[in-house]
């Protein structure tokens, strides 16, 4: 694969993709597709995750493939036989469901996943299964009481316009339920970034996606998890059904290098490389692998960093603590203004991100040996 | 026992990497690579038993409120974030251990929790404690010297796998039970988790730390016997399991306290639902402190419930499955 320092148009793709927690349908097609025609065999559990076995290639093929374990039953670096190595990366983004419908026609809604609610008014949407155009509304600022204007925007305050004329018309169009995405073009930004909604994780799943298409030597299975946003749910059942030796997780996280924000806050850096997680609400990276990860990007002279804080989590809060535990670790793209309409990533990131990923699957499964 | 709890106390063991408590305790049993295991998570499973013959698994938390180094400012100090319940309103002051050997105090800068290492600017710090650096709170074990009989120290939970400890070194090997030293319960028992899966032991006895100077454990004193834990936030001992234990307390003379309250224990509260479940019984040690910096356990006490254990074992052994 070459640079992929300009904005790959399937990145874009799959950023513009549709894919609520539960409704993934059009980010699993999108891949699955793509999937057959370079002759691997995805398939879908009763999730809704797309787990797809890579083989690798004739390197590998005559290694020993039985699951290697040491003393201690953990696959650690070191060992010598092939593991089984699971990369995930979800599906699914935060986004918004309709939850009823005015007389006017306008539409009260949730949210699905964390998001601010402050960021929300005025962001144009896709509304149903259809996609139908719709923008979040507030009450305009020229009719709001002097009282209202200093107070905080909440779901309350807000509502989707459809265009519709009455209640009745909207019903036509649309109906409780039906989820709500950010209606964001994904488009090269400034220099070498890109900006556009759902890269958490669509970056996780574009790099997972150009590792299976690189004819990388190395067997793994690739899990595009589900419902990751709404609680780790797709990325337990896969892990039970895979029981890998080895978890690496493939994710997109907060980033503030913002002004405001002070150095000690600012979780991670754009550009400053794919950040590796010490411990996050959900899980405590395995100590053993993240080392082994680091030197293999020292060693490369790849840029890394800290995750530098105890919040925010990812599947590996599930998979971690499924199938009598996995060795577990996350390489994460850092992200600006993640969970909102739009978000802003390094495609420099990204390349050091896919850079390293391959160094490391080669690393693993030589038995941890730098070469 | 004091010297073994003084040991395990002071072992350096944050969250997922509690390396030196499973050597302290691996020392002090003397094992082979054989009689012992563990796990991805970085549970330690002392048994002599064949995985799916193990009726009763006895669990004892090993790791400790820790932190990790997330930056620092012109002045050298680091800033850091917590992993687990780090005893915040508590730390002003108190001395900081990084990555096992480099010290520094916890001050206040501004809204912000430091560490001062003493480094003269940030390029120091940078050099001698860089972002990702793993600490805990450093506060050695102490015998008390009023009462002979109490110790204080940084993570006195750890008297709970002294006394655990003890049971099998009196008992030996388990042949029907299974000794749990726990990692990564700090940060909401995650250990616990996969402890059930990989065990699937039909009765669970699992050993907490009670706080008898918080509101919920005022009635316990300290000194005064093991606590029996019947009922917590989370979690109700098994009713007929635990007048069999009140029995075997009763036979061999040890007064037990009776606790119930709205007390967390997530380690308890994990084991008893993961895998297919267990019927379970949760011991404790009353304690004060819990929730800060230094807490206090009686020896006396950690004795007392050693005895207990052991009796319930060897009825485990004697009766094999039928508990």
């Amino acid at each position: 694969m070459g640079s992929i320092s300009r904005l790959d148009p399937e990145l874009k793709q799959l950023s513009e993709l549709r894919g609520l927690p539960g409704q993934e349908d059009e980010v699993r097609d999108w891949l699955r597709w793509r999937l057959e025609a370079a002759s691997l065999s995805p398939f879908t559990d009763s999730m809704g995750n797309l787990i797809v076995p890579y083989p690798g290639g004739e390197t590998y093929r005559s290694r020993d493939r039985s699951h290697a374990i040491d003393s201690d039953s953990v696959f650690r670096p070191g060992s010598s036989s092939i593991p089984n190595i699971m990369l995930a990366a979800h599906m699914d983004e935060v986004g918004l469901v309709v939850s009823g419908v005015d007389e006017s026609g306008l539409l009260r809604f949730q949210t699905l996943g964390g998001i601010d609610e402050r960021v929300l008014a005025a962001k144009p949407v896709l509304v149903g299964p259809h996609g139908l155009p719709g923008l979040i509304s507030m009450r305009p600022f020229h009719l709001q009481k002097k009282s209202e204007r200093e107070q905080t925007i909440s779901l309350h305050d807000l509502y989707i316009d459809i265009g519709a004329r009455n209640r009745d018309d909207a019903l036509r169009w649309v109906q409780p339920g039906d989820g709500v995405t950010f209606a964001t073009t994904c488009e090269p930004f400034g220099h070498g970034y890109a900006k556009g909604k759902a890269f958490d994780d669509r970056a996780g799943c574009y790099l997972l996606y150009r590792l299976l298409t690189s004819g990388i030597d190395v067997p793994f299975t690739a899990v595009f998890t589900v419902q990751e946003e709404v609680g780790l749910r797709g990325a337990g059942t896969a892990t039970e059904r895979i029981r890998p030796d080895l978890a690496i997780v493939l994710e997109a996280t907060t980033c503030a290098d913002i002004p405001g924000t002070p150095e000690h806050a600012q979780v991670t850096r754009l550009g400053g490389g794919p950040a590796f997680t010490r411990s996050d609400s959900g899980a405590i990276a395995d100590p053993a692998w993240t080392e082994r990860l680091i030197r293999v990007a020292d060693t490369h002279h790849i840029p890394w960093q800290w995750k530098r804080t105890h919040l925010g989590g990812n599947d590996a809060g599930r998979i971690h603590v499924t199938a009598g535990g996995i060795p577990s670790i996350s390489i994460s793209l850092p992200c600006r203004y993640i969970h909102s309409p739009v978000s802003v990533l390094s495609l420099t990131d990204l390349e050091h991100a896919f850079k390293l990923l391959r160094l490391f699957l080669v690393d693993v499964v030589e038995g941890g040996r730098i070469r | 026992m004091m010297e073994l709890i003084a040991s395990l106390s002071d072992a350096f063991g944050p969250p997922g990497l509690e390396t030196e408590v499973r050597r302290t305790i691996l020392a002090h049993l003397g094992l082979s690579p054989g009689s012992w295991s563990s796990d991805a998570l970085g549970n330690l499973y002392v048994t002599n038993s064949p995985q799916k013959e193990v009726s009763l698994l006895l669990a004892a938390p090993i790791d400790e409120p820790g932190l990790f180094v997330t930056s620092h400012d012109d002045q050298g100090r680091c800033y850091f974030a917590p992993i687990g319940r780090l005893p915040h309103d508590n730390l002003h002051g108190c001395l900081a251990q990084l990555n096992g050997n480099i010290k520094g105090v916890f001050v206040k800068a501004g809204e912000n929790w430091v560490i001062d290492i003493g480094a003269k600017d940030r390029t120091v710090a940078e050099k001698h404690v860089p972002v990702g650096t793993v600490g805990t709170v450093a506060a050695s074990a102490h015998v008390m010297t009023a009462a002979q009989e109490r110790i204080t120290g940084k993570a006195m939970h750890r008297a709970l796998s002294a006394v655990l400890l003890s049971v099998v070194k009196q008992t030996g090997l388990g042949e029907h039970w299974v000794a749990a030293f726990l990692a990564q319960q700090e940060p909401s028992g995650r250990g616990a988790r996969v402890v059930g899966e990989h065990w699937r032991p039909e009765w669970l006895i699992t050993l907490e730390l009670i706080d008898s100077t918080s509101e919920e454990g005022a009635a316990l004193q300290v000194g005064a016997g093991p606590v029996l834990v019947l009922r917590a936030a989370h979690l109700c001992s098994d009713p007929h399991w635990a007048s069999e234990v009140v029995a075997h307390a009763e036979a061999e003379h040890i007064p037990l306290q009776r606790f119930a309250g709205d007390l967390e224990l997530p380690m308890s509260e994990r084991l008893q639902v993961s895998g297919q479940g267990a019927r379970l019984v949760c011991l404790g040690l009353p304690a004060r402190y819990t929730d800060r910096v230094w807490q206090m356990v009686d020896l006396a006490d950690a004795e007392k419930l050693a005895r207990l254990l052991i009796a319930l074992c060897r009825n485990s052994t004697e009766t094999g499955s039928e508990l």
